[in-house]
Parts: C-alpha cells; structure tokens; sequence
C-alpha cells in the first residue's frame, strides 16, 4: 500500500464512491470492499470521513469522503 | 421493534457518558417496550435504572459487560432474580479474585453462575468476533461452543454491531455464516455509550482520562468514530437489512427477561439472641438500660418506652436496634469513646440502650421523626460517630460478627464537579500542567456545567484574565461531564449488615483502603432495604479523649456540669476557636449576642447557624425574642406548649410534627410524612395541596380559617430550613463540653486538637495563635522532650515530633523511643533518619536543644554521614564556629514550610512596625476603636467562603489573623465584585473597611489588597 500525493486523482460520487479519475482515465468503482467511518482529530476542528475500500479495474483504492470533497488516502497494491 | 440490549450508563465510569435518565427517556421516545443496562463489571447503576425505568414504564434488563481471564468482553444479562444473584456472585469474584480494578471472570466461574444468564457474544473486544475478525473460523466455532455449553444452546447468541469499523461488517457476515451452521441466534445491538452523537467527543475525551492518555495518543480503547449513539429502531432495521432476524430477536430476549424486585425485606439481619425472641431481648435490654439511666421509671417514660417498643417490634426492626446496641456495647467495652447523633437521639430506646446520649423523654423528642409507624418501608437510620482512631476496630467488630460474606461499606461516586472536570479533561486535552493548576485553582466550587457563565459572575475569574476563548471546547466538554461518576470510592461511614450473603444483592469489590464495597451507594440502599449502619469518624471525639486522659485531674466527660458560669462566660466572649460546632465566625458572632446561660440555648444555635435558618430570616427574631426586645406571641395558645422553648420560632423539625399533631389532628405518622413532604418536595402545587389538608383539619378542631392559614404559613416557611432537635441536642451537648474543656482545661484541649488535626473550622496555626493569645506558651519541637503528638509540659503546649513534615510517625516513635541523645550526632548515629527528615528536624528547630544555631546544624549534617562515626578535622571545626544562625524572619519561614506554624513568631510580627507607619492597626486595636470608624488591617486570610444568602446576593466572610488574634470581615456584593480576585487568591491582606460591634467586633471590607 503506499501513499498518493493528494491532487494526482479524483474520485466522482454521492454516498458512495462511483469513478476514480486514474492516469487521466476516469475509472468505474466495481466493488466497495469495506466502509468505515473515522472521526478525525476533532479536537482539531477536523470533521468525520467516511472512508472506502473501493477495486478498480487499475486495482483497489482507499478513498474518503468529508464534508466537504472526495479525497483518495491510499493505493492499495 | 428493537430493544436495545447492550448500553452502557455513566456507571462504566469514564466511559458511558449517556445518563440514566437520558437513555431511559429515549428509549420511550422511541417506544422500545424495554432496555438493559450492560456496563463494565459493574451493577452500580441496576438500582437507578430500574427506578426510572419503570417509572417511564418500561422493563429494565439487568447485565453486564463481563471481562473474562483472556481480556475480551462478554455481553450477560439477567434472566430472572436468580439470574442477578448470579451476575452479582460472577462479578464479586471476578473482583475479589483478581487485581484491585482489574476484574476478570474465568471460565469456571461463569460456569458456577450460569443460571438464568443470556450471554451475548459481545462487541468488537469480545473473543468471538475478534477471532472472526482475524478468519479463525474454526476456533470462532469452538469459542461459540464453549459459550454454548456454559449458558445452554437456547441462552447464547451471536452478537452484531455495525459502527462502521474496517472490516466489522465483513466479519458479521462471517459469523452470520458460522451461526446458521451451527443454529445459534444472532442478536443485533448498539453498544450505546451515549444518547446521540454530539455526546461524542465527551465519551473519547473521558476515555482519555480512563487511558491515561492525550487525544493526541492512540489507544484500542478508543472509538474511532460517533456510531455508539442510541440509533432508533428504524436505524437498526436499516443497518441489519442484511439480517434482520438479529434485529427480531431483540424482542424475543427482552420478552424472555422477567421483572423483578431488588429489594428484599430478607436482607434484614438476624441479631444472634441465644434462643430468645430478639423482641424480648430488646425488651430487657431496654428496661435494664431504663434503670440505670432514670432509676425509678415515672408513667411518661413508661409510656413512651412501651410505645416506641410496640412500633419496633411492629416495623420488625427490633433485630437492628440489638445490632446497634451491640456495636455501642463492644466500643464501651473496648473504651473506645462514641456518640450517637442525627435522628436516632428522638427515640428514648435509643438513649436507654446507650446508643445516644439524648434524653428524648426529658426533651419530649418526637419519636416519629425517627421511625414513621406509617412507612414501615422506610428504614430508620442510625448514625454513631467514634473516636476517628478506632472507629475501623468497631467496623472490623461488626465484619466478625456476622460474617465477611454479610458485611461491606456503601460505595460512594465521586462525580464530576467544576474542578475536577478542568483538571482532567485538560489534561486529557494536552494543555500544560502549570495552566491547567492555575485554572483549577482559580475555580469556584461550582457544577462543570457552569464554566463559562462563572466568568461573568465570579469576580476572581473575570478580573483573572485569562484567554476565554482557548477554552471554550474545554468548557464545553466539562459541561458534557457535569456529575457524572469518575469512579467508585468508599463511604465514610455506612456499613451495610445483611441477613443474606451480600454478593447476591450486589457485586462485592475491594476499595483502595482495603475494606470491601458494595457497588451501590446509601441512596440505592434504601431502595434495596439493606440496613445500613453509619459508624463515623469523629476526631473531634478522639480530641476529647485524648484531653481527659492527659489531665492531672480526672475528668468524666459526660458528666461535665451543664451549668457552669465560666463555660458560659466564654461561650458569651465568642473566644470559642476550636470548641466543636461553635467556632465559626457566625456562630462565635451569635453566641457573642445570644448571651447564652444555659444549654437549650447551646443546642438551639446549633440550629440556627445553618444556611436554612439564615436565609430564612430566623436568627434576628430569635434573638430579639430571647432578649424581650419582642414579644413572643402565638396565634393559638396550643402553639406555646411546643414553641416556648425557642420563643414562639419554628426552629426544629420535631416542632412541625408537633404542631400538626395538635393543632390539625394528624397522626404522629402523616405528621412526619407533612415534614418530609414539606421539607423535600416545594413545588408549589404540591405545597398547595398540603395546605388545603392542614387547613381543613385545623379547622374542623377549632381553628379559624385565618388562623389555620397562619399556622400553615408558619410551618411551611420554616420547615424546609428547620433541624432535627435530636441532632442537634446531640451536638450541642458535645459543643457546650468541649467549650467547657476550653474554659477549664485550655492547655490540654489545644493539645489535644492539634493532635488530631486536620479538624474543625480553623487551621493549626490559628489554634496556635489563640493558644499564645490566652497566655499558653508554646515550645518548639524538641527530639529529647517532645512525644509523638502534642502534650502539656510545665503548663506549655509541647509540639509533637510527628508535627516535622517528612517525620513520619514511624520515625516519631523511634525518636521518642531512643530519648535521650546527647547531640546531633548520637541522634543520627542511632535513628538513621532519612536525609530531607532529619533537615526538616534541624530547620523545624526539634535540634535547637543541640545548638541553637540551625543553620550550623545544618552544615554538620551535611558533615556527618549517618553510616560511619563523623571525624572533624581542626580547620572545619573552626569554620563552624563562625557559622552565622538563620535570622529569626527566615527561621519564622522556616517552621511554617516545616510545622505548619511557628512556635516562636507570627510573621505579622516581621512587617508589623512597616504596618504601623503606615497606620495599620492589629486587630486587639481595630477592636478597641469606635464603631463605625474607618479602620485598616493586615492579618493572614481564613477560610474566604460565600453562603447562600435570603437576599441572593453574594457576601463573602473571612477571618483575619494577625499575632493578637482573629478579626472576623465581611464583603458586600459591590466591594466583592471589585476586589474578589484578591481575596480568593491570596494568603494574606490588607482590609480598610469601618467597623461594627454587632455582637463580636468585625470590619465591613470598603478596600481590600493583597499584602505582598
């Protein structure tokens, strides 16, 4: 698993992650391996994520969902 | 439908934030027909919640979250009564068994006490899932057999949560699969730490404060995210979509729990009576005591006697009275000193059985404010204080007694206050030491939950200067805090005696001083109708004994004359720092214009010096009353038999009884029933309700409607600030004799008292202080003359070794023990002391007898190791000599570091001729001046306090102390809010102000600054 810098990919979605933008490709989210949801350092001001296990075509991502956008936190090799 | 069958209450301390009555009232909200309560190894909340329970009308389930031997949760709840008599038995040994604070409950034992059981697998920390987890399918199966056959097939079921954990689902459904393979139930539950999600952060927060860690630390114990909240069954339903029988079967367990009373009237002990009936037995007893205590019995006595035995033997309590009676007889046997007091002293069975020492038949007590013949429920409470250094032996006596299986203390939970709340959610939160000590100090005793708005009332806090808004999460989080239990502790006195083994009532623990515990406290022992015993310490009580023993004379305490004109002088002089319940600044200004002469006045300001009475305006008309300077009037002559004692004032509780006894017609019994009802319940329809029932019958026996509305008003107005008479005899009979050791023994009582300090109003320096003032001399500790504690030498108090800071007593003993030395180093050689003890020795001035100069004792300590015989060579034997000695300023600072005070100096003395220049009067001259004149002090602060006032406003009152005595100031609302920073910041002050003699000489505070 390694980390991927932050604005390499994009991720499409409304609950649940649908595409992930990856080498310029839009790519269609086949299977939601795992959700769970973190609360983060919310002594920090920082709000809860929902956080998914998601496989692609172009392999399996761990990807985020705040208040605010979809972010991707990990490539999953 | 969806029960919720695993929640957590604040009683899983620092870990359930959500509060009974909370979860309770959501439940119903949610129309969920039941819950449970499942905290961690603790029933502590089993008798709150089914109280509220049913009154919201729903069925309590009680459990818990059991820790096994290899650490994981199990989820067991109560099928039955006996299924909670084996949860009860399970966690007592889990406790008992193991680590203090860290129960586990092995196999076995789960086995023994399976009975009635429903076991859940458990949460995310239970054995099943974590195997699951880790896809250990085969071992999941085995534990799931084990559990299977511990409880029975029918009584174990799988356990599903979805809180949005990694791979929590997944594995659900793994164990759905291994459930359908081997026909095991799986249940769906919530794990609720809290009712909703906002409560969050207060839950991670505490669970901080359990861990011993930061936010910024990770630790498993952890929630990750806001999903332990109390979800609707909608929620549920939606979140097991997947499997909903989970949901189903929540149902089916709830209906299979029965429900069942706690308490019990079996709990009562049996006294062990030799045969005979423990009626009889108390009979005897209560006759033979009658003999010695009146000699002839008069037919009023007589009366009373058989009545108060008739109602005992009635309510069947005649079994707890023998185990009182037994108890106050093994103390006088062992000659440990004891009294009894509260409302046990308004039954004359009481006094004759030597358990109280107040005549209720002389006093003519109300016996009905003891023991209601209508509410044979409740059960009468006994309260005895001991010799606070002995009062363990009579505990121990009575654990003998009736088996250690029968006898535990009441727990108490130490819940979350302002302060407590700061220090540990700050420090939770990271913030530095330093800034979390001043915060906590700065804070009023208040609710967490009144932070932030006491900045704008609390002058200390506004003019503090603090950055407000670096703490508002801090605050806002202690709000979510604000009383809730932060753990489990031991209460002082109640000792619970049960007929039954107590571990099937409640779960037995061990307390951090070794004493076992029940985990309910006295509130809840009620509930239950556990007899509970208070056996209390008193040091007051081992001050006295520790003075009648030490006096040349030999004294008998109680039968210290009650009229003795010198006592009452110095009761009148308000000289009283250190005489028992009246001392206080109030109470010295009271007796000072009381003019008390005889001990009925004693006993009523005990009274009247109570925040009911004062701010119920009831001081000033009793003492004008007293004095003639207003008539004492009743609206009806029946009044003047009950209230002539206290000049036609509804000073005590006993009076309203009486009152509408005879003027209304109620029974001894509704009559009590008034007193509690007006006493505890003022809301203003009942109170109404009340009234109309005392009116109607007070004038169905005579009374006009005018004068029945007076009666009442009367009554209601003082019945919620009125005291228990018994009570207060009691302790105005202790406080009258120990003002008479006072007058007639100072010396030996000043000992005696700074013996067994802490105690009392006054700090030891203070009682110092007033010892020189009187003209006792004061010597020094000193390692060839003093004792352990403080004793009268030559008519001068001798500081006790065990006074040194650091000295403990164990060194104290062995000091005494080796006396004499013959100097520094035969005192080393042959003590050893520790390093910093024997500094303090030598700095606290216990060596002077060796050299006066302590700094040079100093250095020869430091010369002079303990492990080989000192050598001295010529040329350091001549640089001692010219060893200059501390001045007496820094000695003076030195003995308060050491002994708390100093024998020799008040450090007022240092800077008095600075103060004098400055026209700062001492307080002997602020007390000859007129009235009303502008004056100005400087003396050590005391004891700054707020009590509740009729008006509402704050007046803050201290005592000042300078080297001529104590000078009592009061602080109106505008002068507190100017200058309130000051006086609850400082040690010492400077007051201008005008005086007042208004009974003893006091300053109202005009200018107050900190005296630097």
């Amino acid at each position: 698993m390694r980390r991927l810098p932050f604005d390499e990919l994009r991720v499409k979605g409304g609950k649940q992650p649908e595409q992930i933008l990856v080498g310029g490709w839009w790519r269609t989210v086949e299977n939601i391996v795992d959700h769970w949801r973190e609360a983060g350092r919310w002594w920090e001001g920082e709000r809860p994520r929902d956080f998914f296990l998601v496989e692609t075509e172009r392999g399996a991502f761990i990807v985020s969902k705040g208040p605010e956008r979809w972010r991707i936190e990990r490539l999953v090799d | 439908m969806f029960v919720h069958l695993h929640v957590h209450t604040p009683f899983s301390f620092l870990d359930g934030v959500g509060r009974i009555s909370e979860l309770v009232g959501k439940a119903v909200e949610l129309d969920m027909p039941a819950l449970a309560m499942t905290d961690h190894n603790s029933l502590s909340g089993a008798v709150q919640f089914c109280r509220t329970c049913r009154q919201a009308g729903i069925k309590p389930i009680i459990g818990a979250e059991v820790t096994t031997e290899t650490g994981h949760h199990l989820t067991l709840l109560a099928r039955s009564r006996v299924g909670y008599a084996n949860l009860c038995q399970l966690l007592s040994q889990a406790h008992l068994s193991n680590e203090r604070g860290k129960p586990q409950a092995t196999e076995q034992m789960l086995r023994e006490c399976a009975e009635d059981i429903i076991a859940l697998s458990g949460c995310w920390h239970s054995e099943v899932f974590s195997l699951a987890y880790r896809r250990r399918y085969q071992q999941t199966e085995k534990a799931i057999e084990k559990y299977q056959d511990i409880f029975g097939t029918d009584n174990f079921y799988i356990e599903l949560q979805e809180a949005f954990y990694p791979q929590q689902h997944a594995t659900n459904k793994g164990l759905v699969q291994i459930a359908q393979k081997l026909k095991v139930p799986v249940v769906a539950t919530g794990n609720v730490h809290y009712v909703d999600e906002s409560q969050y952060k207060a839950q991670d927060v505490l669970t901080c404060v359990r861990t011993l860690t930061t936010v910024d630390e990770p630790h498993p114990e952890r929630k990750i995210n806001a999903e332990f909240y109390f979800k609707s069954p909608q929620q549920m339903a939606k979140l097991f979509s997947w499997a909903s029988e989970a949901v189903a079967n929540t149902l089916r367990i709830a209906e299979q729990c029965q429900e069942y009373e706690l308490g019990d009237d079996r709990y009562l002990p049996r006294f062990d009576t030799n045969g005979c009936k423990s009626t009889q037995l108390l009979r005897r007893l209560t006759y033979e005591g009658a003999q010695k205590r009146y000699g002839r019995l008069n037919p009023k006595i007589s009366r009373r006697l058989a009545y108060e035995l008739s109602v005992i033997e009635q309510l069947g309590f005649a079994d707890y009275f023998l185990v009182v009676w037994d108890a106050a007889r093994e103390a006088r046997r062992r000659g440990i000193r004891y009294a009894g007091r509260g409302s046990a002293a308004d039954s004359a069975v009481a006094y004759c059985l030597h358990i109280t020492d107040v005549d209720a038949v002389a006093r003519n007590l109300s016996f009905e404010r003891f023991i209601n013949p209508e509410r044979g429920d409740n059960l009468p409470d006994i309260d005895i204080d001991f010799d606070a250094r002995y009062r363990d032996d009579i505990a121990e006596y009575v654990t003998q007694k009736y088996g250690e299986d029968k006898v535990a203390t009441v727990c108490t939970f130490q819940t979350y206050h302002a302060r407590g709340a700061i220090r540990d959610l700050a420090k939770a939160l990271g913030f530095p030491l330093e800034e979390i000590n001043r915060l906590a100090k700065l804070m009023p005793h208040i609710n967490a939950d009144g932070i932030e708005q006491a900045f704008d009332h609390f002058p200390e806090l506004r003019d503090s200067q603090l950055p407000l808004h670096k703490y508002r999460q801090l605050f806002e989080l202690c709000s979510h805090a604000a009383g809730l239990p932060r753990h489990i502790g031991t209460h002082l006195g109640g000792v619970i005696i049960s007929g039954q083994p107590l571990n099937t009532i409640s779960p037995i623990q061990e307390a951090a001083k070794g004493c076992r515990i029940i985990q309910f406290d006295k509130v809840d022992v009620e509930d239950l109708r556990l007899l509970k015993l208070d056996l209390l310490c008193l040091r007051m009580l081992s001050a006295v004994q520790d003075t009648v023993t030490s006096t040349p004379k030999q004294l008998d305490f109680s039968s210290i004359p009650l009229d003795d004109k010198d006592t009452y002088k110095l009761l009148n002089s308000a000289e009283t720092a250190g005489a028992f319940q009246l001392e206080s600044p109030a109470q010295r200004n009271l007796q000072s214009r009381l003019h008390a002469d005889n001990i009925e006045d004693v006993v009523a300001s005990v009274a009247l010096i109570r925040p009911g009475p004062i701010k119920g305006n009831m001081v000033e008309p009793f003492l004008a009353r007293r004095h003639g300077k207003e008539p004492v009037t009743y609206v009806d002559s029946r009044l003047e038999e009950i209230l002539k004692d206290t000049y036609g004032v509804v000073l005590f509780q006993e009076q309203v009884i009486e009152i509408a006894v005879k003027i209304a017609g109620f029974s001894p019994g509704e009559a009590d029933q008034l007193r509690r009802a007006l006493t505890h319940h003022r809301d203003k329809d009942k109170m109404q309700a009340i009234g109309k029932g005392f009116i109607r019958k007070a004038m169905q026996r005579g009374c006009t409607e005018q004068v029945a509305k007076t009666i009442f008003s009367c009554i209601e107005g003082y019945a919620g600030y009125g005291f228990c008479e018994a009570h207060a005899a009691a302790f105005g009979d202790t406080g009258y004799k120990t003002s008479y050791l006072l007058t007639h023994y100072p010396a030996y009582f000043y000992a005696a008292l700074l013996s067994n300090q802490p105690m009392g109003y006054f700090p030891a320096h203070t009682l110092i202080n007033e010892a020189k003032r009187r003209g006792i001399s004061v010597l020094g500790p000193d390692v060839n003359r003093s004792q352990v504690s403080f004793t009268v030498e030559d008519s001068a108090i001798r500081v006790g070794l065990k006074q040194v800071k650091d000295a403990a007593e164990r060194l104290a003993d062995k000091i005494v023990e080796g006396q004499p030395y013959k100097g520094l180093q035969d005192l080393t050689w042959r003590i050893k002391p520790p390093a910093n003890a024997a500094q303090n020795l030598v700095l606290g001035g216990a060596l002077d007898c060796f050299d006066a100069n302590r700094r040079r004792l100093l250095w020869q300590l430091g010369a002079h190791k303990p492990a080989k015989q000192p050598q001295l060579n010529l040329q350091q034997a001549a640089e001692l000599k010219n060893i200059r000695d501390f001045t007496d300023q820094q000695k003076c600072c030195y003995d308060w570091d050491i002994l708390g005070f100093s024998p020799a100096w008040h450090p007022l003395e240092f800077v008095r001729p600075k103060l004098a220049e400055e026209g700062v009067l001492t307080n002997q001259q602020i007390k000859q001046q007129r009235p009303k004149g502008p004056v100005k002090t400087a003396s050590l602060l005391i004891r700054p306090h707020r009590p509740p006032t009729r008006s509402g406003r704050t007046v803050v009152f201290f005592t000042l102390e300078d080297e001529t005595g104590l000078l009592d100031v009061t602080v109106f609302e505008n002068v507190y809010q100017q200058y309130g920073k000051e006086i609850f910041s400082s040690s010492a002050l400077l007051v201008e102000g005008h005086l007042t003699h208004r009974g003893t000489a006091s300053i109202i505070a005009d200018r107050i600054e900190q005296l630097s």
